[in-house]
C-alpha cells in the first residue's frame, strides 16, 4: 500500500564558510510513522532540522509537503504547512500557565471586554491537553512548578496545537534530543505519546544521540556523517554496533577507553585534601592525589561532588579544612589563584562555562595562559595562531582556520578546544567536570584518547565521569560520595576493574 | 532601487565589512556636503578646529570603550572632566606643571573608586557610576564656587602648548589625545589584562574559570575610563584656558555614542578600541558643520540628534549574533 507522504526533501544542500554542512540529502516521511535521526555532532543533523523549520534557509535543493512546495521562511510560515518542532533548550515562559503558553499568541478568541478570559482559556487547553492524554496536567499549572517531563509534554502539545490547528490533516513534529533532560520513567511516557501522535496519522522526527532510545521508538533509521545521509533503513533487526559503524565509520572496541594504556600513578602526591569541608554541600574529604593519576569521583546529582570540584578549582570557598598542592598549603580567591598553583577545570556546561563563543580559536586557546604568546611581554598574535595550528594539528580539531570564531564549532569540536586550552596552561592538576558531556562518540574516544596523553605527560586528572562506564575505564581510582561524605574508595587498576554494581550500592 | 532584494542581500552579505567602515564613510560624505555648502568648512583653519574639538571627545570615548567591552557603563566621566577642568584651573597657580600629575592622579582615583564599587561592593555599574557622577560634579561645583574660572596671565606659559600646530592643520592637542587612544588600543589588544576586558565582556563566567584575572581587568577598564575622563578635562581646560565646571557635562552621553559608532557593542565583548577615533570624527564633524554653514542654534540640536539617530541605525549590529544562547 502506497503510504501518504507528508513531508519530502530533494538534494537538500547547505553551505557555510568553509564547511558544507548538508551535501545533497534526500528525506520521505511519511503519515503514521518515526523518523529516528542520528550523526555524530556536526554531521548535520541540527542544519537539517533548522531548514525543515525555516530557521535556517537551504543552499540548494526543493522540499514539498502535502503534495505542494514547501519553502518556509521562518518557523510560523513552516507551522501553517504543518511542521512544528520541539527545540532542545525548553522553551515555555516558566511563569505563565500552562493555558498561557499553549495558547501564546493566539489569546485573541479568549478576550472578551478587551479581557483574556482565563476560564475559557484554560478549559479549551484542557482539551488540547485531552486530546493528547495528558490527564496529569492542570492547565491553570505554572510552568515553573511542573517537573521536567511535564513541560516537555506541554511543549509538545503547544507545538502540536498549533501545527495541527493551521493543517489539519497529518502533521509533522520534530523532537530535537528530547529526552535530555527526563528520566527513564518519563522518557517511557514520552514514547508512549509519541506512538500515540503517529497512529493519529501524524510524523515525528526524532533527533537523539542515544542510540537505544532511537532504536525503542523509531520505525525507519537514518544515519548522517559528514553532511551525508550514510544509510537509511527500516528499524528490524538492525544492532546498536551497526550503527555505531556507520555512524562513525569505525567499529565500536571493547578497547573504547584504552585501559590498556592506563598507567601506575608515581609515588608523588601533588595535591592533598585534608578533611575539606563546605557546609552544607560535602564534608571531611580527605584525598590524595598522585603525579599520573586518575580519580573518578562517582556519586548522584546532589553527592557534593561538583561542590568539591568547585572549590578545588578555586570557583568556591571551602569552609574548613585544608587543600595542599605540593607540598605547600593553599587557598583560593578564585580560578585564577588556583591556575597558579597548577589547578585548571573544565567544566560542564562547555556553552557557558568553557568557552568565549565570539572569539576565535586561536584566542580561545591562549585564554588561561598568555605568557605562551608573549613576546617582549606583549601578547604577539602570530605567536598565538600558531600555537592553535599546532593543537589543532594535534588534537585533530576540525576547524575552517584558527580564525574561526569558536561558536560556529560543533559541541565535539568546540570541546577539543578547551583541551587544547588546558593543555597550553601548563597546568598539571585538572579537575574535569563531565568531559565528553554533549559530545558525539567518535569524538569521545578522541577525548579519551588525549586524557591518556595528558597522564602520560606526568599531570594528574581528577574526573567527575558522564557515566559510571567511563568512570570505571578511564580511573585507577574511584571515590565514591553520598550525601557530602566519602562512602567508599575503590582500585581501579587495568585487568581489575570493579564492576558498576560495586560502585552503585555505595551511591545509593 | 531599495525595493530590489538582491540589492538587500548584497548589502546584509557584506554588512561586516560595510559596518565597520560606516562612520568613516557618513564622516567622509558630510565632510563633503558641509565643504559644498560652504567652501571654508574643508579650509586649514577650520581643519583644525575640528581636531582640536575632537581631541577630548576621542580620550573619553576610549576610556568608555573599555568600560563598554566589559558590558558595563561609566556614566561619571562627564563629572570627572567638568572636576578635573576645574580643578586644573585652580592647581596651575598655585603648585604649576605638577598640577597636571595632580589631576591625573585625581583621574586614577575616580577610576579606581567606580572598580571598586562594582567590582568589591558589587553595586551595578549603572548605579555606582550614577554616584560617582553626582559626587563629582558637586565637587566641580565647590572647588570653582560655582562659575566658571578663567586661567590669568601668570600661568599661560604652562598651558600655551596647547597653541602649538603642525603643519598648519594638526594641533598637539589633537596628537595628545591620538597618543592616548593609540595606548588604550594597545593594552586591549596586546597586553594579557586588555584581553581579559573582553573576554570578560562577552562571558564572565567562563573568563573566571579559565583562570582569567576577572576583577583586575575589571579595575583596569575603569582606571582606564577614569583617567581618560581626567584627559579630556585637561583638554578641555586649555582649550578655553578656563575651568569651567560643567564642561564635561554633555559629553558623557556623546562619549558613550562615540563608542559605540565606533563598533563597540554595549553588551560587552566586542570592539576595537582604535575605532572608536571613527565614531569620535563623526560627532564633531556634525557638530562642527553646522556651526560653520550656519544653522539656526535652536535647531541645530534636533538636526544633531536624527543624523546621530540615523547613524547608530546603520551601525549598530541588530543581527543578535553575540547573545550567548542559554
Amino acid at each position: 500500500m502506497e503510504r501518504k507522504r507528508l513531508l519530502s526533501a530533494r538534494g537538500i544542500t547547505k553551505q557555510y564558510p568553509g564547511t558544507l554542512a548538508l551535501d545533497r540529502i534526500d528525506l520521505d516521511i511519511y503519515a503514521g510513522e518515526v523518523l529516528g535521526l542520528i550523526g555524530e555532532n556536526g554531521a548535520g543533523k541540527s542544519t537539517l532540522m533548522k531548514i525543515l523549520i525555516g530557521a535556517e534557509t537551504a543552499s540548494g535543493g526543493t522540499m514539498e509537503a502535502h503534495g505542494q512546495k514547501y519553502a518556509p521562511r521562518n518557523p510560523i510560515e513552516a507551522g501553517r504547512m504543518g511542521v512544528g518542532m520541539v527545540f532542545q533548550e525548553q522553551s515555555l515562559i516558566l511563569n505563565l500557565t500552562v493555558a498561557q503558553n499553549i495558547f501564546i499568541g493566539e489569546e485573541k478568541p479568549f478576550v472578551k471586554h478587551g479581557l483574556v478570559d482565563r476560564a475559557r482559556m484554560n478549559q479549551s487547553a484542557r482539551k488540547v491537553l485531552d486530546a493528547m492524554e495528558m490527564q496529569g496536567i492542570a492547565p491553570g499549572a505554572r510552568v515553573n512548578r511542573l517537573d521536567f517531563a511535564s513541560r516537555q509534554m506541554v511543549e509538545i502539545a503547544k507545538v502540536f496545537h498549533a501545527v495541527s490547528s493551521c493543517q489539519a490533516e497529518g502533521t509533522v513534529i520534530l523532537l530535537d534530543e528530547p529526552t535530555s533532560v527526563l528520566s527513564e520513567a518519563e522518557i517511557r511516557q514520552l514514547f508512549r505519546h509519541i506512538r500515540r501522535l503517529c497512529e493519529g496519522g501524524n510524523a515525528v522526527l526524532f533527533v537523539s544521540h542515544k542510540l537505544d532510545e532511537v532504536m525503542a521508538i523509531s520505525d525507519r533509521i537514518c544515519v548522517f556523517k559528514d553532511g551525508c545521509k550514510a544509510a537509511e533503513m527500516p528499524n528490524d533487526n538492525v544492532s546498536e554496533s551497526q550503527l555505531y559503524q556507520l555512524m562513525v565509520g569505525r567499529t565500536a572496541s571493547g578497547e573504547y577507553y584504552q585501559v590498556q594504556r592506563q598507567r601506575t600513578p608515581d609515588a608523588e602526591v601533588v595535591l592533598e585534601l585534608k578533611s575539606l569541608c563546605q557546609r552544607g554541600f560535602f564534608g571531611d574529604i580527605d584525598l590524595a592525589l598522585h603525579r599520573g593519576e586518575i580519580i573518578g569521583i562517582c556519586g548522584v546529582v546532589g553527592s557534593g561532588k561538583e561542590d568539591l570540584c568547585a572549590v578545588v578549582c578555586g570557583d568556591r570557598n571551602p569552609t574548613d579544612g585544608r587543600m595542599v598542592v605540593r607540598g605547600k598549603a593553599r587557598a583560593f580567591r578564585g580560578p585564577h589563584e588556583a591556575l597558579r598553583s597548577g589547578i585548571l577545570s573544565v567544566p560542564r556546561e562547555r556553552r557557558v562555562e568553557g568557552i568565549i563563543s565570539e572569539m576565535p580559536v586561536f584566542e580561545n586557546i591562549c585564554l588561561s595562559n598568555y605568557r605562551a604568546v608573549r613576546r617582549h611581554r606583549l601578547i604577539s598574535t602570530r605567536m598565538a595562531k600558531e600555537q592553535a595550528r599546532r593543537f589543532v594539528a594535534e588534537l585533530s580539531i576540525k576547524v575552517a582556520g584558527v580564525s574561526q570564531l569558536l561558536g560556529h564549532l560543533s559541541g565535539g569540536n568546540a570541546q577539543k578546544v578547551v583541551f587544547a586550552r588546558v593543555l597550553a596552561s601548563d597546568a598539571d592538576i585538572l579537575l574535569l567536570d563531565h568531559p565528553t558531556r554533549g559530545v558525539d562518540v567518535g569524538a569521545k574516544a578522541e577525548i579519551y584518547g588525549i586524557i591518556r596523553d595528558i597522564v602520560d605527560r606526568g599531570k594528574s586528572v581528577i574526573l567527575l565521569a558522564d557515566t559510571l562506564d567511563e568512570a570505571i575505564g578511564l580511573s585507577n581510582r574511584i571515590v565514591v560520595m553520598k550525601d557530602g561524605l566519602v562512602t567508599r574508595v575503590l582500585e581501579a587498576p587495568s585487568g581489575h576493574k570493579p564492576e558498576q554494581l560495586d560502585i552503585v550500592q555505595h551511591m545509593m | 532601487m531599495p525595493k530590489n532584494p538582491s540589492f538587500w542581500r548584497r548589502i546584509t552579505a557584506r554588512r561586516e565589512t560595510l559596518t565597520r567602515y560606516l562612520s568613516l564613510v557618513t564622516t567622509v560624505l558630510l565632510m563633503v556636503v558641509f565643504g559644498l555648502i560652504r567652501s571654508s568648512f574643508l579650509g586649514p583653519r577650520n581643519i583644525v578646529n575640528i581636531l582640536k574639538d575632537l581631541s577630548p571627545v576621542m580620550v573619553m570615548a576610549c576610556g568608555e570603550a573599555f568600560v563598554l567591552l566589559l558590558g558595563s557603563i561609566d556614566l561619571s566621566i562627564g563629572a570627572i572632566a567638568s572636576c578635573s577642568a576645574v580643578l586644573l584651573t585652580v592647581l596651575l597657580p598655585v603648585m604649576g606643571p605638577w598640577a597636571y600629575a595632580v589631576v591625573l592622579g585625581y583621574g586614577v582615583l575616580t577610576g579606581l573608586l567606580n572598580g571598586f564599587l562594582h567590582t568589591r561592593l558589587g553595586v551595578p555599574s549603572f548605579i555606582a557610576t550614577l554616584s560617582t557622577q553626582a559626587i563629582w560634579q558637586s565637587c566641580a561645583y565647590l572647588i570653582s564656587g560655582g562659575q566658571p574660572l578663567t586661567m590669568l596671565p601668570p600661568v599661560w606659559p604652562y598651558v600655551n602648548w596647547g597653541k602649538i600646530i603642525f603643519l598648519e592643520a594638526v594641533p598637539l592637542l589633537f596628537l595628545v589625545a591620538l597618543a592616548v587612544l593609540v595606548a588604550y588600543a594597545f593594552i586591549n589588544r596586546l597586553t594579557a589584562v586588555g584581553r581579559v576586558v573582553t573576554a570578560t565582556g562577552a562571558n564572565e563566567r567562563a573568563a573566571w574559570l579559565m583562570g582569567c584575572n576577572v576583577r583586575r581587568s575589571k579595575m583596569l577598564a575603569f582606571l582606564c575610563s577614569g583617567l581618560g575622563a581626567a584627559i579630556g578635562g585637561i583638554l578641555f581646560a586649555i582649550k578655553l584656558k578656563s575651568g569651567i565646571p560643567t564642561v564635561g557635562t554633555q559629553y558623557t552621553m556623546l562619549a558613550i555614542a562615540a563608542a559605540v559608532l565606533g563598533g563597540v557593542s554595549m553588551t560587552g565583548g566586542k570592539g576595537a578600541i582604535a575605532l572608536t577615533l571613527l565614531g569620535a570624527m563623526l560627532i564633531t564633524v556634525i557638530q562642527n558643520g553646522m556651526n560653520v554653514i550656519g544653522v539656526n542654534g535652536l535647531w541645530q540640536q534636533i538636526i544633531f540628534g536624527s543624523l546621530l539617530l540615523a547613524a547608530i541605525y546603520l551601525n549598530s549590529d541588530k543581527s543578535h549574533k553575540g547573545l550567548i544562547v542559554k
